[in-house]
């Protein structure tokens, strides 16, 4: 850290990153007990917590475990040791985890009740007609692919597969008299559904139960001869980090095959069993799995709530779920030319998944099938099953332009698919690379080039969400389609760098990390903070995901301490404290959590009038700024730089969705009184909608007017202290 | 299309790159892609004198690569070379040839003079600055990993060329061992080149007043023009005082430090604190006013060729005749008298011209020609006896921009046999490694020279104007004289014999008088 900011880095300046995501989940938890969102949403919403909290636990705990293991007791930005963190996580997930099946039982599973749909809590409440239905379906879909696995003398232990769900129970030889009991284990079968709708009663009531209570009520089909003494569900989480050493691994690939196996066997950092769970029972598992109390949750309901998104997609109920919104056209792009034509017309702005994720995919699409394409370079990070950009990417090679496709094998739980859209490319000729040694490709750019009349021309699509066609609908992210020649000169070089030839002599206009990004974030920040000093105006509007990097916080204290007006939309983590007298009561923080994931990244920076936005991938994160390549770019049209500022606008004067930090780390809704009802997703649906209409309307004109909000943000003035 | 691509491959000291070119006659050379890959070719040659197989291997991958670059952009032409560490390699043809049997590519291998005039068309191709500056005292020194170079121009000509052997990479490398044993890196390597420069300048530039610099050589550029704005080349003129700032950064600097300042790798960052220390020793010593880095390099060089190969456009600087002031400037500081020569250089071209139909030699023929007039007679200096063969090694040893090696060796056998009895094909062959072709070309350059030689016997430059006329199995001289031209006609047998027996034409003068 530079030394001028060092007196703003003291640990009791920032929250800790793993308490603050704890406060992200709990905003979506937020949301899953709103009784004004409709209750279908409300699952998802309850599952997403569900889901998040597997992979934080898979994730970062295991790392603060790997650190404790290893006597790596350095404290965080914060002050706390891994072993602190680890305590303050268990008792905030504890609470949480209440706070979750409270709602889950109190509210969800009445409510859903209320509107027809009875989800059993246990097989004993069944009718006996269900009862029998449930029995013969288990034995002919369930039965067959279960494994049992008992423990004795002569079978150790089984191995239990990270995060699968598994019935354990105890078991007594029929007949003996000793009373001895032995340990028993099945899987709950994942290519079977997690639940299955039961015959209806009637007509106004659909039932559904657990898969885990299917086979509960017939375990003792499983152990003949045996006499089953009890039964409870349980799971456990184990440490999933990838522990890859690159330069030993000759073949990246590999070697993550290797490291993936290698999962399974990971330590157990969380053991969930069913509550009211049998001591006995218990102490096997504690045992075995080596768990202290403090990592063992006791589940008041059912193990695992992230069925509840499979819950959400059965038939009907569609006045309780959100009416799906059908991502608008482009209006740029509303006309017969083709892409190409359009991009040069000026630079396009796209606002997903409000607009239309299709122009991305024609990009890459024309760019396969026109003649004058000399070659098409493009990072892939978590691409959807099917993509047609994989698809249009193999059909260019075969067309006999150059390739180059960076697939990143690096990115988190999607190693497995990665890995065969990799060997997919290859053999259709493309040149792929596995990313880079000890760093992970985070960035998203595309580079079509293109031999035309007057010359070479580059077309560049930036972005700051992956090439996923699928999450492109759930995601909000934005992106442009451009051929301006700087960029192009530096999407070449960006790709170049990434196939392993050295650095260019310089950058025209992308801000790379990790070796430059870093710098120019602190530069802009300090200049914010100069014109602050010399008493002109000074603001700072940045949105992202996540922001705890130490020392861009710093940063940000400083430039506030000089009277810098910042506005933060900080989706995820943040590890920044606001209302700390005289450094960061010029600071606001507010996070969005809609029915879409707030994705994208866009900075703003007053600049004396000149207003400097910038857009990419990458968060003010460490990993981000130092580890990973990422791309930010800036808007150099008018136009488009309007639109990302329109963006950021009508994100700050959000009323509904947006949660403000408050100074003592909690988040708290806008009381709403006399303020106009905002919620931006909503807003930028209709924009979006009524944009495409007008195109439509207006014919080939490109001239449109955005339409203004409802109420006027708070566009001036002091924010502080809200 | 309205626009050619060319693809540029340098196989460098310590990197080899490859630049892609878009050249049209509306926007002129645009580089469009470049790709560099680190590998220190030049620290094998240059210490052990060849370059080992897993070098070579990689310098292979990495040329495969390129070529499908370049197939990628479907370029209309390619030019790839070779400078310092290949050439000094002693296994330079071997690398070569696996070169060309992995990847197809035909790599030239520059000789020096060739590799500097390519490194200052580059230079010179950047419109107006260069031009300007030259009118005044102005040194351009190109630094690369073996060498350096150093050209002094004033009123718009080339003067003196010379190298030196100390690149940034040989520097480094040669004091690899001194270095544990001074804290002062800096003094170190400027006693290791300060007898080469004091040298220089007490020989080449004595009382010159050097006006400008122009500093090129790879990253010193870049590495003081970080700011984007600098793009335009021409912009890139630098005060003493700025250049001193930009000096004071770097010294004192360990290789680390430097890397991490200013972004750069640490190979690199090794290698810019010599080049460092070797400008600014250079540009204290020449004191110029202005110092100008315009950033530019070889494969831009070739890109010019290339564009002027296709007629794309047209050189504004006439570089023939930088090859041929450089010749005549070699002549004088040998002693050479310099009417003498300018008039054997009109009548000599005339009869090349003249003779043009039976040779079918080429205007690059014409050019080394024109050197070998002026160099015919440098032997002299050193004594009247063995003329032809000092003249000879006065010409092998110096260097004469633009020409490559095989060239300087027709121009130094011409010279030589001006003044020794011509041999037969099979006792030259002994000595040097002319083919017939080349055999003959020199035959013809001695045929024309002493020829030229003879018109001019007194050195009275008597000749006021001549004209040549090809007519059957004669060539017309038509002269103008003032005074008597008998000694010259009384002399001529041998001359007129000899040019027959080449040419297979007899020349026949026809003398004019006038008053």
């Amino acid at each position: 850290m530079k030394a001028e900011y060092e007196e703003y880095a003291k640990p009791e300046y920032y929250w800790n990153r793993e308490l603050s995501w704890i406060r992200f989940d709990e905003r979506i938890l937020h949301e899953a007990k709103d009784s004004t969102i409709p209750l279908f949403e409300r699952l998802k919403f309850e599952s997403i917590t569900s889901s998040n909290l597997d992979e934080f636990f898979m994730v970062r705990v295991a790392s603060l475990k790997d650190q404790m293991h290893s006597h790596y007791n350095k404290p965080d930005i914060a002050g706390m040791t891994p072993g602190e963190q680890i305590d303050a996580i268990l008792d905030a997930t504890h609470a949480m985890v209440k706070d979750q099946y409270d709602n889950y039982n109190s509210e969800l599973i009445p409510k859903l009740r209320e509107v027809g749909l009875h989800v059993f809590n246990s097989h004993e409440e069944l009718t006996p007609e269900q009862a029998s239905y449930i029995d013969d379906y288990f034995k002919e879909n369930v039965y067959p692919v279960l494994t049992p696995m008992a423990m004795d003398s002569s079978r150790p232990f089984p191995l239990i597969r990270n995060k699968t769900l598994n019935i354990g129970a105890l078991i007594r030889k029929k007949g003996s008299s000793d009373g001895r009991t032995l340990f028993a284990t099945v899987q709950v079968p994942s290519v079977l559904p997690r639940f299955i709708e039961l015959p209806e009663k009637n007509a106004s009531e659909r039932a559904i139960i657990l898969m885990d209570e299917i086979i509960e009520r017939n375990i003792s089909c499983l152990f003949l001869g045996y006499e089953v003494v009890c039964a409870h569900p349980y799971r456990i989480m184990r440490n999933a980090e990838l522990g890859i050493d690159e330069d030993e691994a000759a073949d990246l690939l590999v070697e993550i095959q290797k490291s993936l196996r290698k999962r399974q066997w990971g330590e157990v950092i969380r053991l969930e069993v069913e509550e009211g769970i049998e001591p006995e029972l218990l102490q096997i598992l504690k045992d075995e799995f080596q768990v202290r109390e403090p990592d063992i949750f006791y589940i008041p309901g059912p193990i695992d709530l992230t069925f509840l998104m499979k819950v959400y997609g059965i038939d009907g109920f569609d006045s309780y779920k959100v009416p799906k919104y059908i991502p608008a056209e482009v209006p740029a792009l509303q006309n017969d030319d083709d892409i190409f034509t359009n991009i040069r017309r000026g630079d396009i702005f796209l606002h997903h998944p409000y607009m239309s994720f299709q122009p991305v995919v024609d990009f890459v699409k024309q760019a396969a099938s026109d003649p004058d394409v000399l070659a098409i370079k493009q990072t892939l990070y978590r691409v959807s099953g099917h993509s047609p950009i994989i698809a249009a990417l193999a059909q260019a090679a075969e067309n006999g332009k150059q390739v180059t496709a960076l697939v990143e094998l690096k990115a988190r739980f999607d190693e497995e698919n990665n890995i065969v859209w990799a060997q997919k490319l290859e053999k259709a000729g493309c040149h792929v690379i596995y990313g880079l040694v000890g760093l992970k490709t985070h960035s998203k750019i595309t580079l079509v080039v293109r031999r035309e009349e007057d010359g070479i021309r580059r077309y560049v699509h930036l972005g700051t969400g992956n090439y996923n066609d699928s999450t492109a609908k759930l995601y909000t992210d934005c992106g442009i389609l451009t051929c301006d020649e700087n960029i192009g000169e530096d999407a070449t070089a960006v790709f170049n760098m990434i196939s392993g030839y050295s650095e260019p002599d310089r950058w025209n206009d992308l801000i790379v990390a990790p070796i430059w990004m870093r710098d120019r974030f602190l530069h802009l920040i300090r200049m914010e903070e100069k014109h602050a000093r010399e008493g002109q105006q000074a603001r700072i509007v940045a949105k992202m995901n996540s922001l705890c990097d130490p020392e861009i916080i710093a940063a940000l204290y400083k430039a506030s301490a000089a009277g810098v007006r910042i506005d933060l939309i900080v989706r995820g983590i943040c590890c920044l404290k606001v209302g700390i007298p005289g450094i960061s009561e010029n600071i606001t923080v507010r996070s969005i959590v809609g029915n879409f994931l707030e994705h994208a990244r866009i900075f703003y920076f007053y600049n004396n009038g000149s207003e400097d936005v910038y857009m990419g991938s990458a968060d003010w994160m460490p990993r981000n700024l130092d580890k990973r390549v990422e791309i930010v770019f800036p808007l150099l049209q008018p136009e488009t730089k309007k639109q990302a500022m329109h963006i950021l606008e009508i994100q700050l004067a959000d009323t509904v969705k947006a949660s403000i930090l408050q100074p003592d780390g909690t988040y708290k809704k806008q009381d709403l009184n006399g303020k106009e009802r905002i919620i931006a997703q909503d807003y930028f649906c209709r924009e979006a909608t009524e944009m495409a209409k007008q195109q439509k309307n207006s014919g080939d004109s490109r001239v449109f007017t955005p339409a203004e909000p409802a109420a006027q943000p708070e566009g001036s003035g002091d924010r502080a202290g809200q | 299309m309205a626009f050619l691509t060319f693809g540029a491959i340098h196989i460098g000291s310590y990197e080899v790159s490859l630049e892609i070119f878009e050249i049209s006659r509306k926007n002129g050379i645009h580089c469009i892609d470049k790709v560099a890959h680190k590998i220190e070719l030049g620290h094998d040659s240059f210490s052990t004198g060849r370059i080992g197989f897993e070098m070579v291997d990689e310098l292979c991958d990495v040329l495969t690569d390129f070529r499908k670059i370049m197939d990628t952009y479907k370029v209309d032409g390619y030019s790839a070379i070779a400078t310092s560490a290949i050439r000094e390699a002693e296994n330079d043809l071997f690398i070569l040839g696996k070169i060309r049997q992995t990847t197809g590519l035909n790599v030239r291998i520059l000789s020096n003079s060739e590799q500097r005039f390519l490194s200052y068309k580059a230079i010179a191709s950047i419109a107006g600055c260069f031009e300007d500056m030259i009118r005044e005292g102005t040194a351009v020194v190109d630094l690369d990993g073996g060498s350096i170079q150093i050209s002094i121009f004033d009123k718009s000509e080339l003067i003196i060329t010379q190298n030196m052997k100390i690149g940034n990479l040989r520097v480094r490398e040669k004091l690899q061992s001194a270095m544990g044993k001074t804290d002062n890196y800096e003094d170190l390597v400027e006693q290791l080149i300060q007898h080469d420069l004091s040298l220089f300048r007490n020989m080449y530039i004595r009382d010159l007043k050097i006006q400008n610099i122009i500093l090129n050589g790879d990253f010193i550029t870049e590495m003081i023009f970080q700011d984007p704005k600098h793009r335009d080349r021409s912009t890139r003129i630098l005060t003493r005082d700025k250049f001193e700032k930009w000096y004071k950064r770097i010294g004192g600097k360990s290789v680390a430090d430097l890397a991490i300042e200013n972004n750069i790798a640490v190979e690199y960052a090794s290698l810019l604190r010599p080049s460092a220390i070797i400008y600014h020793k250079i540009v204290t010593d020449l004191d110029p006013v202005n110092i100008w880095t315009p950033g530019t390099h070889l494969q831009r060089g070739l890109a010019y060729e290339f564009a002027e190969a296709h007629d794309i456009f047209k050189a504004k600087h006439d570089f023939e005749n930088d090859i041929v002031t450089c010749a005549k400037n070699i002549a004088i500081r040998y002693a050479v008298s310099a009417p003498h020569i300018n008039n054997m250089d009109v009548t000599a071209m005339s009869l090349f011209d003249a003779t043009l139909p039976l040779t079918g030699m080429t205007g690059r023929d014409r050019l080394m020609l024109r050197v070998a007039v002026m160099l015919h007679d440098v032997g002299k200096f050193i004594g009247f006896n063995q003329i032809g063969e000092n003249s000879r090694n006065i010409i092998m040893s110096n260097e004469i921009i633009g020409l490559s090696h095989a060239e300087r060796e027709i121009i130094a056998l011409a010279s030589r046999y001006v003044q020794e009895d011509f041999p037969q094909h099979e006792d030259i062959v002994m000595e040097s490694s002319l083919d017939t072709e080349r055999y003959l070309k020199v035959a013809a350059f001695v045929a024309i020279i002493r020829l030229a030689n003879g018109l001019d016997r007194s050195h009275r430059q008597k000749i006021l104007n001549i004209s040549t006329e090809l007519k059957k199995q004669k060539i017309i001289i038509r002269i103008e004289v003032r005074e008597s031209f008998a000694l010259e006609e009384g002399m001529l047998q041998p001359e007129i014999d000899f040019f027959n027996e080449v040419f297979g034409v007899r020349p026949v003068i026809k003398l004019k008088r006038i008053v």
